[in-house]
């Protein structure tokens, strides 16, 4: 797979972005040099599954955001993605003599790191989605990924103005259980 | 400017579609205009909980990926990762004469088995 296949595949969203993530997770020469990097590092065999499984959410998210604009080959930024996960785990847990250098050489951990949600923003961020139903879960899923109101409609067996209205009012709902919890707010830092 | 052009703008600035001089010009307002700035927080955090959606829901893709075969990349066909268990570790994946032998345990994944057969 191209840079722009990957690109395009996983911006587009819906079945096409499903099967290209589903290729990268089946990609034996990813696995392979995540798995090397991890085991030379201290790491076992269950840590490289799941740095590569984080990676991949990762490096989802920087597709789709346009953070990776097909610079370099997306498997060096995927694998940069990796090393810089992993670094980061171990320096959590014990001072490193890992080559920073070596990590921070592939251009991705200013990218990556701007793009993470801090586990104290995702505590609340959870807590707020527990308020939410299923279908609005849903539709806010789906309006992320791309989908157009008329395949969120064929999905979920709705209208595209019924799927249009539900989005409104599930958006609706999200600020208004913000706006009621100042606590809420002042934790996220929102004025 | 009203509540609508101010999420168009925000979106297409979260987005990435804006030009180098529409994004300057856009954290110029931001850092000028109170309303700009709450509305851009409170939009930031809505992206924040569907990025948290969708990272649910491929955490679940993943797990279905996970327990279904293993496919190999030496004959390019699917194996049954439970044959594996039943019936040991197939030829193709076998490890070399002179692989290190301190991997050489047997809660070792087929991948690793790969590499290390291929390495």
């Amino acid at each position: 797979m191209s840079n722009t296949d990957i690109i395009l595949s996983i911006q587009l969203g819906g079945n096409e972005r499903s099967q290209a993530l589903h290729k990268i997770f089946e990609n034996n020469d990813l696995h392979s040099a995540i798995t090397k990097h991890v085991l030379m590092h201290r790491g076992s065999e269950q840590d490289a599954q799941d740095v590569f499984q984080e990676t991949l959410i990762l490096f989802d998210r920087q597709v789709r955001l346009a953070k990776f604009r097909g610079t370099c080959d997306w498997k060096t930024y995927f694998i940069g993605i990796a090393k810089w996960q992993w670094f980061s785990i171990l320096r959590k847990s014990a001072p490193v003599h890992i080559n920073v250098e070596e990590v921070s050489r592939e251009s991705v951990v200013m990218d990556v790191e701007s793009s993470l949600i801090d586990s104290e923003r995702r505590e609340i961020i959870d807590k707020i989605l527990e308020q939410m139903g299923e279908p609005c879960k849903d539709v806010l899923k789906l309006y992320k990924l791309s989908f157009s109101m008329e395949e969120i409609g064929q999905k979920l067996g709705m209208t595209p103005d019924s799927v249009k209205t539900r989005a409104c009012k599930c958006r609706e709902k999200f600020r208004n259980f913000v706006e009621k919890n100042p606590h809420y707010k002042n934790l996220l830092n929102i004025v | 400017m009203a509540s609508f052009e101010h999420f168009e703008w925000i979106e297409a600035y979260l987005k990435g579609t804006l030009s180098d001089d529409e994004k300057k010009a856009f954290e110029q307002a931001l850092n000028c205009s109170s309303d700009l700035a709450q509305e851009f927080e409170m939009h930031l955090l809505e992206w924040d909980a569907m990025e948290i959606l969708i990272e649910r829901d491929l955490r679940d893709q993943i797990k279905g990926w996970q327990s279904a075969p293993v496919k190999s990349a030496a004959n390019q066909d699917y194996i049954d990762s439970s044959a594996i268990k039943k019936e040991g570790i197939p030829p193709s994946m076998e490890l070399p004469n002179d692989a290190p032998t301190d991997v050489h345990k047997p809660s070792i994944s087929p991948l690793l088995w790969q590499f290390f057969a291929k390495n």
